[in-house]
């Protein structure tokens, strides 16, 4: 795993346990410190693992991505973060201070200057207008008026709700609280984001909205993001890396792709068997190379170097396609007589670029036809063949079917 | 006798045998064995009471203080005038104008009860002040910290429980014991019983604060104070303030356990009346005592909240003293309905003829209160005014306005109200049409310019009992004024049936097509009441004079010659004095009961008969018989309500003329009342239809094509 390997990690949980029930740290912490599993500890002592030895930590400018289902701790982790729940064992590393050692005054200056947070039934105060919802951090830290409101409007403006500072929370729709929600954490400007399922309790166009121009916002601002969440696409969507969190402790952590094609364990695979893993898998990497045919090959030559390939592009002087003959095409046109290469070509050939994802291409595929795949050059650097791209989600699957075969068999 | 004896002796023996050889089974052994509990409890009441008094006094300051300041210092010293504008303003603020309407009127009618209801319910309210007060003080810090920590709570608790498992008579004792029979106690018995709600509300307000909105206060670094004063107290309010409202419901219902404890009050009243079996006592002080409480009820009560009658309220406070949760839940749901502002029809060139038809006849009529309305005297109140204005003849040629005592007295004021209520409609109309109050519009001002029309009829209708005038006084004559008022009213209602034809107003939904019998009988139950009100008492005249004949009176001037003179004998002249007055009597001068019909009453009963049978004809149509088209239905049931309106109002200014006179010996009688309750039904039975009916709406896109249709008059409105 990646813990402690990373020196400028901003959030860092070390060993992190957390145990309810009335003796925390007693049998029940050594049983979960031995290693046995929740269920087990709970079974032996009557005491509930909410944390079992966590360790993850978080790069400055990373959206983290903690997943799990209900239950899983993965909110535990989270108010861990700012001490809004204490540990029973272990560190919490926010910037070099370990965070569940702060108390009192020192605590709220923390909370204040390093963490915004947004909850996901936004957790706006409902007596309050949209403005001094947004300007409550600041007003915390004792900012004046004016400043606050300056700050205010100006983190209202970036999620685009200028025009409703004056109105109160329960006037304005779910998304837009919950944009209030993320301006009321941007007005500090803090470096960190804490994003309790922040999106889960919106319908899911305006979650996708909101998704995408949380990213954008992120794209600018460069905050460090903890974001929790239940939904594993959400998760694959905007996490740099994932976390993915079953029963207190971690199961995996990695980027969306070595989640979607490399599941570490069986519950992992289990949970990612219903994803498109065509999102995570790049062009590049079932694409071949390309052996293009010279224009002055006659048709029978052509398809002599095609061989089994489903067809092949013809490139111009700069190396750009500029048609394409498939193999059906090339053997159609032969068997009426004709050896004119430029007969059989074809130029409504989809294009593509090696770092899209599989999933874009998927209606391109359809047509049973290859994709030219170019750089930013236009440049022929490899043919998709559309049987590659089932033979690269077979792979994947055949893994998948492995891991549930351990699981149910 | 002796055998009497002789059983007592043997008892005694037998008591004194038993002591040596009581049995366990023997009733005798538990007087043996007595365990001197009443005895211990005793010695430790006396103890406190002796020994820790300066403790005592000290819990019992702050209601001391609280009492004579707010109470003795306060309600009770300032006029009586300035205490019902204070409590108007009270209820200005916290609630609105309409609520402060309500406790004008209700304080005013407290007052006018009579100056011992008066003093009695301004110590109620300044007692009920003082024990919510308190209430306030003790229970909200006590219900946040419960509220906060839940050790408190645990400990608080059964506390509460207890208190309010407990009767009040048992708890009342150790407080008479220590603080004896009193304000105080009294205040600490009614706080006990009414502060465990407030706690349990503010407890319960304090922990249904979302908790993901706490921890964002928190997350934003919020210091637990600040947690308490940005989050937990503004989101438990609504809370809170139920509590604090429920803690006043059951202090009003305490009021009568104070009474007995000694606090005064209208409860004392109350319960002197009960002792005597005083039906008048108790009646007044039972109706000032309800006024006081519907005043503190909806002064205190939440925006929005539940407007169910004051006993339904206080008895759901008694079932739900337990669990007051479940009175959070019915409350509070239906604020904030209609946010946005309506675009009603505007007023158009047709329309405006009759509205200012109407308008001129209300100005009018409201001009013709400041006019003679009698000459000589007053022609319904003169006789009612006998002792205080003389009737000899030396108010001949004198003339009297529509509101002097002698002159229209409430049958004056009553024309000026009707008539602001049809100007005012007009005006809002005009100007403003859909807003305001739904009544200020074209029915409105139907119904109450009929009321005016009926009102001065009967005025100059009405026969003066002209038995009592001494010979040689002239008749009071019907003043210019009164003609007047007719002639305003019989215009105004003109205009308004013209205005209401016009009137774009709409019903909300479609009305039933059926044919309302049960309005029908409604109408028919009010004339019916009327009929019997018209033969029925409408006055009331027991008024005696004290006669004194020539002897006495000079005995009496020789008296107090006598008294002047120095060195006299005082006592012995007061005795005498007083010996005198006995041999003093009565005569009763007055003509007894005379009902609304016969001429020695002044037939005011039966013109208000005949306005109830001219509701009866309008409320055959009204009702559905001829056609049952919306706005046809709308225009008789105004009539209807206008001349039952009509009736009432004539009840009434004639009931409130009579209070007006300063005899308690005349007095109106029930048949007024019955006459009054009679037109009110009328009235009632044309309100479910009434209120359907709102001006109506345009919306966006009428607006776009009015300019078209409505040519150059919709433009000039909108100028």
């Amino acid at each position: 795993m990646l813990m402690g390997s990373n020196g400028d990690a901003l959030i860092r949980l070390e060993e992190v346990y957390k145990i309810y029930g009335p003796q925390p740290r007693g049998r029940a912490f050594d049983l979960a410190k031995a290693g046995l599993s929740k269920d087990e500890v709970q079974r032996r002592s009557d005491h509930v693992v909410g944390l079992n030895n966590l360790n993850f930590s978080v790069d400055g400018g990373e959206i983290f991505v903690i997943m799990g289902l209900s239950g899983s701790g993965k909110s535990t982790a989270l108010r861990s973060v700012n001490k809004l729940l204490v540990t029973s064992y272990g560190k919490v590393w926010v910037d070099g201070v370990d965070v569940q050692t702060l108390q009192g005054r020192e605590l709220q200056a923390f909370r204040r200057e390093k963490m915004g947070m947004v909850f996901q039934h936004f957790a706006l105060f409902p007596h309050r207008s949209v403005a001094d919802n947004v300007a409550y951090g600041l007003k915390v830290q004792g900012v004046p008026r004016d400043e606050r409101q300056r700050a205010a409007m100006e983190a209202l403006e970036l999620v685009g709700l200028g025009a409703y500072a004056s109105n109160l929370p329960e006037e304005c729709s779910g998304g837009m609280q919950q944009r209030v929600g993320l301006a009321r954490a941007l007005a500090s400007d803090p470096d960190i984001l804490l994003m309790d399922e922040a999106f889960s309790a919106l319908d899911p166009l305006i979650r996708s909205q909101m998704q995408d121009e949380m990213l954008e916002i992120q794209s600018n601002l460069k905050k460090t993001i903890l974001f929790i969440t239940h939904d594993l696409n959400e998760a694959l969507k905007i996490g740099d890396r994932v976390c993915i969190m079953k029963d207190g402790s971690i199961d995996q952590i990695g980027t969306a792709k070595q989640i979607l094609t490399e599941p570490a364990t069986a519950y992992v695979a289990d949970f990612v068997q219903d994803v498109d893993q065509g999102r995570v898998i790049e062009v590049n990497e079932a694409m071949h190379e390309p052996t293009p045919i010279g224009r002055e090959m006659s048709l029978s030559e052509a398809l002599a170097a095609i061989g089994d390939r489903a067809g092949e592009f013809i490139v111009d002087d700069n190396g750009s396609p500029i048609g394409l003959l498939t193999l059906p095409d090339g053997l159609r046109v032969k068997s009426m007589g004709n050896d004119n290469l430029a007969a059989a070509l074809r130029q409504d050939f989809e294009k593509t670029r090696p770092d899209a994802s599989l999933s874009d291409v998927y209606v391109a595929a359809g047509r049973g036809m290859p994709i030219a795949v170019v750089d930013d050059g236009g440049q022929l650097i490899g043919t998709l063949d559309p049987r590659m791209i089932m033979e690269k989600l077979g792979e994947v699957e055949r893994l998948m079917d492995d891991f549930e075969r351990q699981v149910y068999l | 006798m002796s055998s009497l004896q002789e059983t007592s002796t043997q008892l005694a023996q037998g008591a004194v045998e038993a002591s040596e050889t009581v049995s366990f089974w023997d009733n005798l052994f538990l007087d043996e064995w007595r365990i001197p509990f009443g005895d211990w409890m005793e010695q430790a009441v006396f103890w406190v009471v002796n020994k820790m008094s300066p403790v005592l006094d000290v819990v019992a300051w702050p209601f001391e203080f609280l009492i004579d300041l707010i109470v003795g210092k306060f309600l009770a010293s300032i006029p009586w005038f300035w205490v019902v504008l204070l409590m108007m303003a009270l209820a200005a603020i916290i609630r609105n104008i309409r609520v402060a309407s309500f406790v004008g009127v209700a304080l005013f009618i407290c007052g006018i009860l009579g100056g011992d209801y008066w003093m009695e319910t301004a110590r109620t309210i300044g007692f009920i002040f003082v024990a919510v007060l308190m209430c306030v003080i003790i229970g909200i810090p006590v219900g946040i910290a419960c509220g906060r920590v839940d050790g408190v709570w645990m400990a608080v608790r059964p506390i509460l429980d207890g208190m309010q498992v407990i009767h009040s008579f048992v708890y009342m004792l150790p407080f008479i014991f220590f603080w004896g029979i009193g304000e105080v106690s009294a205040t600490m018995v009614t706080m006990v019983f009414a502060v465990p709600p407030l706690i349990r509300l503010t407890n319960l307000g304090i922990r249904q604060v979302p908790e993901d909105v706490q921890e964002a206060a928190r997350a934003y670094g919020a210091s637990e104070r600040r947690v308490l004063l940005d989050v937990q107290i503004p989101l438990a309010r609504p809370a809170i303030m139920t509590g604090v409202n429920q803690t006043l419901l059951l202090s009003i219902s305490m009021l009568g356990i104070a009474a007995i404890m000694g606090a005064g009050g209208l409860g004392k009243l109350l319960f002197n009346a009960i002792s005597n079996q005083d039906i008048s006592k108790g009646a007044s002080a039972g109706l000032a005592f309800l006024l006081v409480a519907l005043v503190l009820d909806r002064t205190s009560q939440r925006e929005g909240s539940d407007s169910a009658h004051l006993f339904r309220r206080i008895r759901r406070a008694w079932a739900h003293r337990r669990n007051p949760e479940a009175l959070l839940e019915t409350t509070g749901e239906n604020a904030g309905s209609e946010l946005e502002e309506a675009e009603y029809a505007s007023v158009e060139s047709a329309e405006r003829l009759p509205l200012m038809l109407t308008f001129a006849g209300a100005v009018i009529a409201i001009q013709s209160v400041v006019l003679p309305w009698s000459t000589n005297a007053g022609k319904l109140s003169s006789y009612g005014r006998s002792s205080d204005v003389s009737l000899d003849g030396s108010l001949a040629g004198r003339s009297f306005n529509g509101m002097d005592a002698s002159g229209g007295s409430w049958f004056g004021v009553s024309v000026l109200i009707l008539g602001l209520v049809v100007a005012l409609s007009a005006v809002v109309s005009y100007f403003r049409p859909g807003r305001g109050p739904r009544f200020l519009a074209a029915d409105g001002a139907m119904i109450a310019s009929v009321s005016v029309t009926a009102l001065a009829a009967a005025h100059i209708l009405a026969r003066p009992i002209g038995d009592r005038l001494l010979d040689g006084a002239p008749d009071p004559g019907t003043g210019i004024g009164v003609i007047l008022a007719l002639v305003g009213g019989v215009i105004a209602s003109l205009g308004a049936v013209r205005w209401m034809w016009l009137s774009r107003r709409a019903p909300f939904r479609p009305l039933t097509k059926k044919i309302s019998w049960s309005r029908l009988l409604a109408v028919v139950i009010g004339l019916l009441m009327l009929f019997a009100g018209m033969f029925g008492v409408w006055n009331s005249d027991e008024r005696r004079e004290t006669i004194v004949d020539d002897e006495i009176q000079a005995q009496i001037d020789e008296l107090q010659q006598e008294a002047e003179e120095p060195g006299a004998n005082l006592a012995a002249i007061s005795a005498k004095l007083i010996s005198l007055r006995s041999q003093l009597y009565e005569e009763v001068t007055g003509i007894g009961t005379s009902d609304g019909v016969s001429a020695k009453g002044h037939r005011l009963g039966l013109w208000a008969l005949i306005s109830g049978c001219l509701a009866l004809l309008a409320s055959l149509p009204a009702v559905g018989l001829f056609g049952r088209e919306d706005r046809w239905l709308w225009r008789w049931n105004a009539a209807t309500a206008g001349f039952g309106a009509g009736a009432a109002m004539i009840a009434l200014s004639w009931i409130l003329t009579t209070l007006r006179s300063a005899d308690t010996g005349y007095v109106s009688g029930v048949g007024a009342f019955l006459a009054f309750v009679g037109g009110a039904v009328i009235v009632s039975s044309t309100v479910p239809v009434l209120k359907e009916f709102k001006r109506e709406r345009v919306y966006d896109d009428e607006i776009l094509d009015s300019p078209a249709e409505a040519g150059p008059s919709a433009s000039a409105v909108s100028n």
